[in-house]
């Protein structure tokens, strides 16, 4: 990175006053409001927020809900993998699956929540089956892309120094492919992160999915924006962990 | 592929190093333009052959075909005395553009890639790269990666990773082509005289007059595409190491310049008139 410190300082000043400004906003717009049941406060918010967490109830839901990612993700990013390197690698297994993969890739999670309802019922397998859904495709699309823009000429020294298909794969065409792999993985731990809502639809006991549904049975309207809130913070410090991990162990794999 | 055993050993050890083109025909599959027609010629073990013409020309084609890249549409490759079916070790070739270099290992793993695909130990790696390292100046540099380097640099790190295979042909199309006027003119001189020390089979690709009389045994000129094929061939008889300001340099760049630009003409009168 080419910023210095004092441009990082002034670019963390201006997203700080711009959530100010955020929290200034909604703090004034549910003062106006008629109910304020209806529009909690970033306060109130705050202070519900503090009695879940006392209770233990808000480390439980964000424990499930990111337990469930986790599983649900990795599964999905080893399915997209696998299935994007045959895709890239065989033109046959491209042909044949590509069309599924384009098809599937638009159709998004909450479509299927009937569906994994009926097959795999109320439980975690459907949760985890939808979470890995939303993950594989844009995983195997992005490493199938990887795989078949491996420059010419890293395979062709590659055959020039004797390596056999299996040396060409897994020395040259599956390295050069991981940050196309990194990049469909960290667009899939968005994905999920607006799936696990709809897979909490499903008769949950846990889970911020769970938090937000139960807040309009029991008129707590804070408990949806807890949940809001907590869901959206998680959503961007997954994504900026991902970044700096990748970064630091798999900076060598990264075009740049 | 197979030898003939009856044949003496010391014919079949004669042709180490040894290229030959025999009646070689080359069109893209699907595709109706010939490429190339009726090549033939021979380079023999050690010798430093440059294929020089214009851009379109289809010099790359033919190393493409001594690779092993591209299968001829007629006509038979030898390398070695042996029919080229694929590329092979024997045969390395040096890529025009360093994209070849793999952006995630250090420059030592770059050039010790050939040796880790035989299934060479780490350690002899290690220390068979570094020696050829050294000998393409880049001692200091074994633990930067690809993009830490400059053209220059990453040209001298595909020349020690094709150098450290012992291969008895190089293979080089248009090595220094990308490169600024100065670092071209260093390694330019570099390569002169470590071809004399390597004796190895050279083919060079260029299109730069200069860098042909500079570097070759021999020179192939080869006429304007399509359906190309080599014009003439010319020995360079100059001592090295060869300067550019002797006059002998200067008689044989006019020669060369006047036989490519009548090609260049002859190529544009028998072209289409322009709409």
């Amino acid at each position: 990175m080419s910023m210095g410190r004092g441009s990082w300082r002034s670019g963390t000043l201006a997203s700080l006053v711009s959530v100010a400004a955020i929290l200034a906003l909604w703090q004034y717009g549910s003062s106006r409001a008629v109910i304020p049941l209806l529009f909690p406060s970033p306060a109130s918010t705050l202070a519900t927020a503090l009695k879940l967490w006392e209770e233990g109830r808000l480390l439980s839901d964000v424990a499930a809900s990111l337990a469930r990612i986790a599983v649900g993700f990795t599964l999905g990013s080893v399915a997209g993998i696998a299935l994007g390197v045959l895709m890239g690698s065989f033109r046959l297994v491209r042909l044949v699956f590509d069309p599924y993969v384009q098809f599937f890739r638009a159709l998004p999670a909450l479509a299927w929540i009937p569906a994994a309802m009926v097959w795999l019922g109320t439980g975690e397998e459907s949760k985890i089956a939808l979470l890995a859904y939303t993950t594989v495709f844009v995983v195997a699309l992005n490493t199938m892309i990887g795989v078949a823009s491996v420059p010419a000429n890293q395979l062709r020294a590659a055959a020039c120094f004797g390596a056999t298909p299996w040396q060409a794969f897994h020395l040259v065409r599956a390295p050069a492919t991981v940050s196309y792999m990194l990049t469909g993985m960290r667009l899939a731990m968005g994905n999920c992160f607006s799936t696990i809502i709809a897979a909490e639809l499903l008769a949950p006991k846990a889970g911020i999915g769970y938090l937000i549904f139960s807040s309009r049975t029991w008129m707590q309207t804070e408990f949806a924006f807890v949940g809001i809130v907590i869901l959206g913070t998680l959503g961007f410090a997954v994504d900026r962990l991902f970044s700096w991990t990748t970064h630091r162990l798999c900076a060598r794999f990264l075009p740049g | 592929m197979h030898t003939d055993p009856a044949a003496p050993l010391s014919d079949a050890a004669s042709r180490v190093g040894q290229i030959a083109l025999r009646g070689v025909d080359f069109a893209y599959a699907g595709n109706s333009t010939t490429v190339i027609q009726d090549v033939s010629f021979e380079v023999a073990p050690g010798e430093f052959l440059v294929l020089l013409g214009p851009s379109g020309c289809g010099k790359s084609t033919v190393l493409n075909l001594i690779a092993g890249f591209e299968r001829p549409s007629r006509g038979e490759v030898l390398a070695s005395g042996r029919a080229v079916q694929s590329a092979g070790r024997d045969r390395v070739v040096i890529f025009q553009d360093s994209d070849s270099l793999y952006g995630w290992l250090t420059v030592l793993d770059n050039v010790g890639f050939p040796l880790r695909v035989a299934g060479v130990a780490a350690r002899e790696r290690r220390e068979r790269a570094t020696a050829v390292l050294k000998v393409v100046g880049l001692a200091g540099h074994e633990h930067k990666y690809p993009r830490q380097l400059s053209g220059g640099m990453k040209q001298r790190v595909q020349l020690a990773r094709a150098l450290v295979l012992d291969s008895p042909i190089l293979l080089m199309d248009e090595p220094f082509a990308a490169l600024d006027a100065q670092t071209r003119s260093i390694l330019q001189d570099e390569l002169m005289q470590l071809s004399v020390k390597m004796r190895r089979t050279i083919l060079f690709i260029t299109h730069d007059i200069g860098e042909s009389i500079l570097l070759g045994d021999r020179i192939g000129i080869m006429r304007a595409g399509p359906a190309s094929s080599i014009k003439e061939f010319l020995p360079v008889t100059l001592p090295r190491p060869r300067r550019r300001s002797s006059v002998e340099f200067g008689e044989l760049y006019e020669r060369i310049r006047a036989s490519i630009s009548e090609e260049v003409r002859r190529a544009l009168r028998s072209e289409d008139p322009p709409l």
